[in-house]
């Protein structure tokens, strides 16, 4: 009985044999690719603790070891091995128990700052995301890019001065320095206030507020507010938020004409019936990067004259008359461009004088 | 000047400093203040002088409008494909006489010209090569490999895919050059829409029609990346002119066997076609869907699509440009992956293992498969050989279910290409169990599966990422496998 059974082991051992190797050999993969992920993981809180550290520093905080595990969420012990690692890269020096970065480290930090503003920049600009979901995907994507890359991405994109939520893009050898901003929960009423930046957290927050058109650069003015909500207008339209939701929003003085000041009637362009003409009073402070090269290269300049010719199929897209040529705009497009409806008036004497409006 | 000394690297500082100051308004006024200066130069030199509606404008109401727009636009391209359809069936017998067919081009006159040509003309190239490598006492195996299996390969795809090619680009750029191209994507702008995609995709899906890998190249007018990756991904849904032929053969085999002949019977095979291509757009808007809510998601981007004066077309320019850059670039493509397809069938029916040929093994490993998919083993192989080049899978199909089953009472050679009327086709596939279910999971699979060879490389080029291209190349064949599976197996639940 026992003799067969060994026969019978002896034909299936080339299979054995076989799938246990297979089974080993991915097993030691799987945990080559665990290990990997937690060096990785490691890495990048090392990067995640040296920006915190920089943008206390900025805020005027005291970056304290505790203060900074409290904030990761990391238990002491943990933190502790952050900072040891920090110090061994001599990325800051302890001073009593202040974290100050050291050279290296305000380098890594403005590294990192700009490769995660830049990456935002391309993904809003570039690969046409919303603006509430870049933030996570810069956050992971910063900690792999090297300065070469950093330095041809800036390129591509044309050197942007400012990313997507409005704060500055530093370039590579620039200092971090605080800039003077308001919230605009206590910003006066009637003073036009250009946006300067948005938080990005929480995301509902931003959705919000991306839907009122409220984005860096667009210019907005505060016509009333009570205790619980103040009512603003921005590109011609009023709307109305909570006060709690301002307090997200900083705003700096809008040294603006009094054509973007939001205080002139100005319509956007998908008011404009078939058959009516208008004239552009300018492109809505929303639209940036490319979208905005796009339309002004069209010649979407401000004054000039503008006909909606016909709509299509669904009301998706409607074609325009400008310069002699027909563009077809979605209505996306069209809403961030403001125009002042033109009536019965001799559009012949306009588009004489069309040119000194510019 | 002092300043001429300055460093490289505090030149760069310098721009750098600069450019903060550089007010965010900068472009906005330079663009403005060229736009200005144009209007002022155009103000001096041109007069307008007609006011009323142009007839540009007429045309647009008529092509562009919200009722009428749609179907004139479906009565167009049904009319672009008759054209592309009857008109490529002269000259492609022509190229078959010419290149391949026994005979040579004495049937073709016979049918298309009514009169004997004379017998110089009785002899097609394929039989004169013949000749000559046998004059040249090559062995048999060379001529097998090159006469067979290249040869015959090329000159098949040549002979099926350059007449509708070249006669469908120059209409289709003939459309593009009358200005009517961007209409198209003007009225099918709200389905792309709302599908997450960008309106000029229907720009690409019509070239798509024509040559799915010139259909690919055209998605550089897209400028988000994010929708040019659905417009690439989404054009193999676009039956193309490699596969129309294998469509309209299916057609005509539906339309021989179920019909009862009449108007209804010639109808058939239109209807198939059209039933096909359909399907191929809706599947395509439900794939944009899809992907734009799953791992292309993302906003619309900017849509701004110039809608250009309606112009005279210069014919000799279309000709050029259709002829030299579109059809002949896209033939060479699939020349040369056509070539090595051919040593591929030939060797798959000619290289014997324990003398039966490699062909029958893998027939029969792939027939639990197609059993599955309502198709068989056969088609599947065929498939399979045909990646390169879609042209060769009726005739690759042909081949080997005369290399399984013998002849059939039908005069065919074994282990070659060939090519049979539409009753012998019928007859030969009937007589393998062929059913209706057949022909439908057949016609589905036609539609859903992996682009071809030319397509891919394409693909690979335009977007150089290993994963798109594995994307695009897999996502549409592991459609077709799952819709034939339930299609089938619900099919034989009822019947």
């Amino acid at each position: 009985m026992f003799i067969p059974f060994l026969a019978y082991l002896e034909n299936q051992a080339l299979w054995l044999v076989t799938a246990c190797a297979l089974l080993t050999a991915f097993w030691l993969m799987l945990v080559l690719w665990g290990l990997g992920r937690r060096q990785q993981h490691r890495l990048e809180q090392l990067d995640d603790a040296l920006k915190l550290i920089a943008t206390l520093k900025l805020e005027c905080h005291l970056p304290t070891i505790s203060r900074l595990g409290g904030i990761m969420g990391l238990m002491p012990t943990r933190m502790l091995q952050v900072v040891d690692r920090l110090l061994q890269k001599q990325w800051v020096h302890l001073q009593d128990d202040q974290l100050l970065l050291t050279n290296d480290g305000r380098q890594r930090a403005v590294h990192l700052l700009r490769a995660h503003r830049l990456i935002e920049t391309q993904l809003v600009y570039d690969a046409g995301l919303p603006l509430d979901q870049v933030h996570r995907q810069a956050d992971r994507q910063e900690h792999h890019i090297t300065e070469e890359q950093l330095t041809e991405l800036n390129e591509h994109l044309g050197f942007p001065a400012f990313d997507p939520h409005g704060d500055p893009i530093p370039s590579a050898s620039t200092m971090l320095e605080p800039d003077q901003m308001w919230s605009l929960a206590t910003w006066e009423t009637n003073t036009p206030a250009k946006v300067t930046h948005v938080e990005d957290e929480p995301p509902a927050a931003l959705r919000k507020l991306l839907r009122m058109n409220v984005t860096p650069g667009s210019i907005l003015c505060i016509t009333h507010r009570d205790e619980q909500e103040l009512l603003f207008e921005v590109d011609g339209q009023a709307h109305t938020m909570p006060n709690t939701l301002a307090l997200s929003v900083q705003v700096q003085p809008a040294l603006v004409k009094p054509a973007e000041s939001g205080l002139q009637v100005v319509q956007p362009l998908t008011d404009l019936q078939v058959g009516q003409t208008g004239h552009i009073v300018t492109l809505s402070r929303s639209c940036q990067g490319f979208g905005r090269r796009r339309l002004l290269d069209l010649g979407l300049t401000p004054g000039t004259l503008i006909t909606a010719e016909y709509v299509n199929f669904g009301h998706s897209a409607t074609a325009y008359k400008i310069r002699q040529t027909l563009i077809a705009l979605r209505q996306e497009q069209a809403r961030q461009i403001l125009i002042q409806v033109i009536h019965s008036i001799d559009l012949d004497q306009l588009e004489v004088n069309s040119n000194h409006v510019t | 000047m002092s300043k001429s000394k300055l460093q490289p690297s505090e030149i760069l500082d310098q721009i750098d400093e600069l450019r903060q100051e550089v007010d965010e308004h900068f472009r906005d006024e330079l663009v403005g203040e060229i736009y200005a200066q144009a209007h002022r130069v155009t103000q001096s030199t041109v007069k307008v002088l007609s006011k009323g509606p142009t007839w540009d404008q007429k045309l647009d109401w008529l092509l562009t409008h919200p009722i009428w727009g749609w179907p004139l636009m479906v009565l167009i391209f049904a009319t672009v494909f008759w054209l592309t359809v009857t008109g490529a069936n002269i000259p492609s017998a022509f190229l078959a006489g010419l290149l391949i067919e026994e005979g040579g081009l004495s049937s073709w006159g016979r049918e298309y010209l009514n009169l004997d040509l004379p017998a110089g003309l009785s002899h097609s190239l394929y039989e004169l090569l013949h000749m000559l490598f046998n004059g040249l006492h090559s062995p048999g195996w060379l001529t097998g490999l090159l006469l067979d299996g290249v040869y015959l390969c090329v000159a098949w795809v040549v002979s099926v895919m350059l007449p509708p090619m070249a006669i469908f680009f120059p209409l289709f750029t003939l459309l593009e050059d009358l200005g009517y191209l961007p209409r198209i994507a003007f009225n099918m702008d709200p389905m792309f829409k709302v599908t997450g995609a960008h309106g000029k995709q229907a720009l690409t899906m019509a070239m798509g029609f024509g040559c799915n890998a010139a259909g690919v190249i055209a998605c550089r007018i897209i400028d988000s990346p994010r929708e040019k990756l659905i417009a690439i991904i989404t054009n193999n849904f676009m039956i193309c002119n490699g596969r129309f032929p294998t469509v309209i053969a299916i057609g005509a085999v539906l339309a021989a066997t179920q019909a009862k002949g009449g108007f209804l019977g010639g109808s058939v095979a239109a209807f198939t076609v059209i039933a096909v291509v359909s399907l191929g757009v809706l599947l395509m808007f439900a794939v944009n869907y899809a992907l734009s809510r799953t791992v292309l998601r993302g906003q619309s981007s900017t849509f701004t699509l110039e809608l250009p004066p309606y112009r005279k077309p210069a014919i000799l320019r279309i000709i050029y440009t259709s002829l030299i850059d579109r059809t002949l670039f896209v033939l060479a493509r699939a020349v040369t992956v056509a070539a090595p397809a051919g040593v591929v069938i030939w060797l798959v029916a000619n290289l014997s293992i324990s003398g039966e040929p490699v062909g029958i093994y893998l027939v029969h490993l792939l027939n639990p498969l197609g059993w599955l998919m309502g198709l068989s083993g056969v088609i599947l192989l065929a498939y399979i050989i045909a990646i390169p080049a879609n042209e060769i899978v009726v005739p690759t199909i042909i081949m080997l279910i005369v290399l399984l089953s013998g002849t059939h009472g039908l005069e065919l050679e074994t282990g070659k290409m060939v090519e049979t009327g539409t009753e012998n086709l019928a007859k030969l596939l009937f007589a393998q169990g062929w059913t209706l279910q057949t022909c439908v999971c057949f016609l589905l699979f036609v539609l859903l599966h992996n682009p071809c060879g030319t397509t891919i490389w394409t693909i690979w080029k335009e977007t150089h990422s290993l994963k798109w291209t594995a994307l695009a190349t897999l996502l549409p064949v592991a459609m077709g496998i799952t819709i034939c599976i339930i299609v089938a197996n619900i099919w034989r639940l009822f019947s």
